[in-house]
């Protein structure tokens, strides 16, 4: 009897190890016979691999540049790089928002981008000149919005600032996601144009006006999608995914004009590593792959597929969205919106974050 | 014949064998033991170098935090509602699936372990899911805050208290019931009282597991919107990108696993009078009359209901829209299920080889050592994944680059954070085993190495399958550790599911979910039919 258990664990055991050793054989043998052909190099991709594994394929088929991503959140993988140093063995860290890439940037861990590349989209979305000499490029936009639900909300009577969200026939009918990052660039954006003064208030305007929190954005939407609240303070593109989901849900997006802050403009951007392994075949290959994600068939790829906002001129926005210069906050910094720990400090001190 | 490191052990008046003095454990066995206990220490060694890096300064900062201490007030208790309800529920299921004539005994064992299969992430977004727009719950209001986290977490996780408590109920001294019953109690009482005290070991061995288990879990409190230790450990790794606050953090949570083990460690002795001993036969069977087809639904109702709960909320969003869904299918689906099973099947393996030194040494001789590798490995179970990932790419970027970001690394992690499962799984066998065997071998003139594979080894085996199964299902749905240290272009199962659902794109999620939990299912009732699970 004993016996049987232990045959049943050892059979178990070399089976696993068996193929644990087939996928690493195999894996290695297919590295080096492509890696003599052409460089390969390996992405930290800290944006989710149903939304960029399509753009990373077709790279691979236009250049014959092997690439190898990991996925991860932003945040994790920003850790990890900075854990690793310049030990890493990624080549190339493809960000979800500006935040995390100012943070890789002031530890040293970028290289420099070439001024074609940098020109390629407008100054407000790539890095400032910087200490360290190395730099991000943006390749897609996120704007925050409100989202309304269109049985409840008349869209003239939609506030048109984040001042106006604050009481009056709001009180009560707002949600947000304080603890989401988007949430919280929106406040250090706020900060930065406003001062730490007015920023507090607002939040604590915010949060006497009864607002409702909510875990993210998905949930704000569907909590303005269920009525529960009136209006969300969320991203733009999770209306307009769900809404291709189930058509019917009652929501809408509306865009803050001017420069409110309310509807700045985030991106998701990408930028070289300093590494020990890097050759000039990685470097180039890398900056390549940052050029085929600003090309036209990769911007309209992410505006059609992920709903984001195109960075190159002459691609189309995502359908139901305006063009990027018709919505709002161009003259913020986005190397401004790295000092998140200010920004929660502050918004634990409101009472918005526990 | 030398006898001198042989126990001495006199049969005390309660028939209890009393250890006369310490034995000395055999090196062979402190090293192997060791080895276990150094690499999950690794990531507390890294902790401190995090936390003290940057000067006190940061350091008493974090500790000044506001609302600090309600915050690790709340995480303690999470900890404790988790593992009192979970061992409740474990109690009233192992009693009914192990100690009456429940009908169809074996599938009530099977279910009653089946929660194990859903990652927690997963039920807490079905649970959220249901409870939005379109859900079956809708208009309850939302869903969350720490009576959600506590209901969720346990509904998901008391298994793994189940386990420890069926092995031991299934071995009751039926001659204590009768004793109770010679002394005038009668009834049900009484015999639920001899059983409770009989497993009262197991009771606070899984309650410690369950409780471990929730100081690091990440991902429904997340979801659910309760903030313990963990999220906000995760949250300073996010905001801070400094590393020193989120170690500082987590060191506290380690002080929160010592002060666990140390619960643990009184309401053991409180029991002591009952602790278990060697006995190879055993167990009983209560008559449920009219109550055998209720208490069967009670246990399908806990056991499955959840589960199916999650299942049919995941096919209805598979159903719901055609989008993405051929996204996953398609493109890494079956590879994420063949790394996802096989990288978890040899870190099951590795565990259990890994472990089993400490096991004996535990069971055996317990001392400074064995109870150093405890601590050791329980900070790991408790560790979030992120910071046990972080602290062995620390060590191994400078002192094994060649194997930074391999398989062997991710099976490393996983030893790191699975240890505790398959260590508690061994050593409850080895204990259930009796010492007066390998004591019989040696007076019998076999040398210590030829009692150890003629007695103590088989002795482990009843606990194998439980520990191996314990540390394959965790590491089927580990998230952070495999997102950071798998190799680069990798796929699995549960990076699938956590990427469409961070992403809202609850379809995309449903196909590698079921895949998930199916694998699971199919690995549970594996080694139930092959296992001492289901008599």
């Amino acid at each position: 009897m004993g016996y049987k258990r232990y045959a049943f664990a050892v059979i178990a055991g070399i089976a696993a190890v068996f193929a644990l050793a087939m996928h690493a054989g195999f894996g290695r043998a297919e590295d080096g016979a492509r890696e003599a052909a052409s460089p390969s190099i390996t992405v930290y991709s800290g944006r989710a691999r149903q939304l960029v594994a399509p753009v990373f394929e077709s790279f691979e088929r236009e250049t014959g540049i092997r690439v190898r991503v990991r996925y991860g959140g932003t945040a994790e993988l920003a850790a990890l790089l900075l854990e690793e140093g310049d030990r890493t063995p990624a080549d190339l860290f493809f960000a979800q928002d500006a935040g995390a890439l100012a943070a890789v940037e002031r530890a040293g861990r970028f290289r420099p981008l070439p001024e074609s590349l940098r020109r390629t989209v407008e100054p407000r979305f790539v890095s400032r000149a910087s200490e360290t000499g190395g730099g991000w490029v943006g390749v897609t936009g996120r704007a925050r919005t409100i989202v309304y639900n269109t049985d409840l909300v008349d869209p003239a009577a939609l506030p048109q600032t984040l001042e106006e969200v604050l009481g009056g026939e709001w009180t009560g009918k707002v949600g947000y996601p304080p603890t989401n990052a988007s949430f919280q660039a929106m406040v250090s954006a706020m900060r930065a144009r406003d001062g730490d003064e007015k920023t507090m208030q607002w939040l604590r305007a915010l949060r006497a006006s009864g607002a409702k929190t909510y875990a993210n954005n998905t949930e704000t939407v569907r909590a303005v999608a269920s009525g529960e609240v009136a209006i969300g303070l969320v991203n733009h593109y999770y209306a307009l995914r769900m809404l291709t989901e189930s058509p019917r849900l009652p929501i809408a997006n509306h865009y803050m004009g001017g420069d409110d802050v309310g509807s700045l403009v985030n991106v998701a951007g990408a930028g070289v590593m300093r590494r020990r392994g890097g050759t000039d075949a990685t470097h180039e290959a890398s900056e390549r792959l940052i050029a085929f994600m600003l090309s036209e068939q990769a911007q309209s790829y992410f505006a059609t597929e992920t709903f984001e906002f195109p960075l190159i001129a002459g691609v189309e926005p995502p359908a139901g969205a305006p063009t990027l210069e018709r919505v709002g906050a161009g003259t913020i910094d986005l190397g401004a919106l790295s000092d998140l720990e200010g920004t929660l400090r502050l918004m634990s001190r409101a009472g918005v974050l526990p | 014949m030398d006898t001198g490191g042989a126990a001495v052990l006199r049969t005390g008046g309660s028939g209890r064998f009393v250890p006369e003095r310490v034995r000395r454990a055999p090196v062979a066995l402190v090293i192997g033991a060791s080895v276990v206990g150094v690499l999950a220490a690794l990531p507390v060694l890294y902790l401190f170098v995090r936390a003290f890096e940057a000067g006190g300064g940061e350091l008493l900062e974090t500790l000044r935090r506001p609302g600090l201490l309600a915050l690790v007030l709340r995480t303690a208790a999470l900890a404790g509602v988790v593992a009192g309800a979970s061992v409740a529920i474990a109690f009233v299921l192992a009693v009914l699936t192990a100690a009456t004539d429940l009908p169809l005994r074996r599938l009530s064992s099977v279910v009653s372990v089946l929660p194990l299969a859903v990652p927690c992430y997963v039920g807490a977004s079905a649970v959220v899911g249901l409870s939005g727009p379109g859900g079956v719950f809708e208009g309850m209001g939302a869903v969350h805050g720490f009576s959600a986290a506590a209901i969720v977490l346990t509904l998901f996780i008391f298994p793994l208290a189940y386990l420890p408590l069926r092995a031991s109920i299934s071995r009751v001294d039926p001659r204590l019931i009768d004793a109770a019953r010679s002394l005038g109690e009668s009834g049900l009482g009484a015999t639920l009282r001899v059983i409770l005290a009989w497993s009262w070991p197991a009771c606070v061995g899984g309650g410690v597991l369950v409780g471990l288990y929730t100081l690091g879990e990440f991902g429904a409190v997340t979801m659910l919107r309760c903030d313990t230790l963990t999220a906000v450990i995760y949250e300073q790794y996010r905001s801070s990108f400094s590393r020193t606050g989120a170690a500082v953090s987590s060191l506290l949570l380690v002080v929160l696993v010592l002060a666990l083990l140390g619960v643990g460690g009184l309401l053991r002795r409180r029991g002591k009078w009952s602790s278990a001993r060697g006995s190879s036969r055993g167990g009983v069977t209560l008559r449920l009359g009219a109550w055998r087809w209720p208490a069967f639904a009670l246990v399908m109702l806990i056991g499955a209901g959840p589960v199916l709960l999650v299942v049919l909320t995941l096919l209805s969003w598979l159903g719901g829209s055609g989008l993405g869904v051929e996204r996953t299918i398609g493109g890494g689906l079956w590879a994420g299920a063949a790394t996802s099973a096989s990288v978890a099947i040899a870190a099951g393996v590795a565990c259990v080889l890994m472990t089993a030194p400490a096991a004996v040494l535990a069971a055996r001789y317990p001392g400074r050592v064995s109870g150093l590798v405890e601590r050791a490995v329980s900070t790991g179970f408790a560790l979030p994944g992120i910071v046990v990932a972080l602290g062995l790419a620390f060590f191994a970027l400078r002192a094994t680059p060649f194997a930074y970001q391999t398989w062997a690394m991710v099976i490393a992690a996983f030893v790191v954070l699975f240890a505790a499962q398959s260590l508690m799984a061994l050593r409850a066998s080895l204990e259930r085993s009796p010492v007066r065997l390998e004591e019989a071998a040696r007076t019998l003139g076999r040398g210590p190495v030829g009692a150890f594979v003629g007695v103590t080894l088989p002795g482990l085996a009843p606990g194998i399958g439980a520990a191996w199964v314990l540390v394959t299902l965790s590491a089927m749905k580990e998230l952070p550790a495999m997102l950071l240290l798998s190799p680069a272009g990798s796929v699995s199962l549960a990076e699938l599911v956590w990427s469409s659902t961070r992403e809202a794109m609850f379809a995309s999620a449903a196909a590698p979910g079921l895949a998930l939990i199916g694998v699971s299912a199919g690995l549970v009732w594996l080694v139930a039919m092959r296992e001492g699970l289901t008599r």
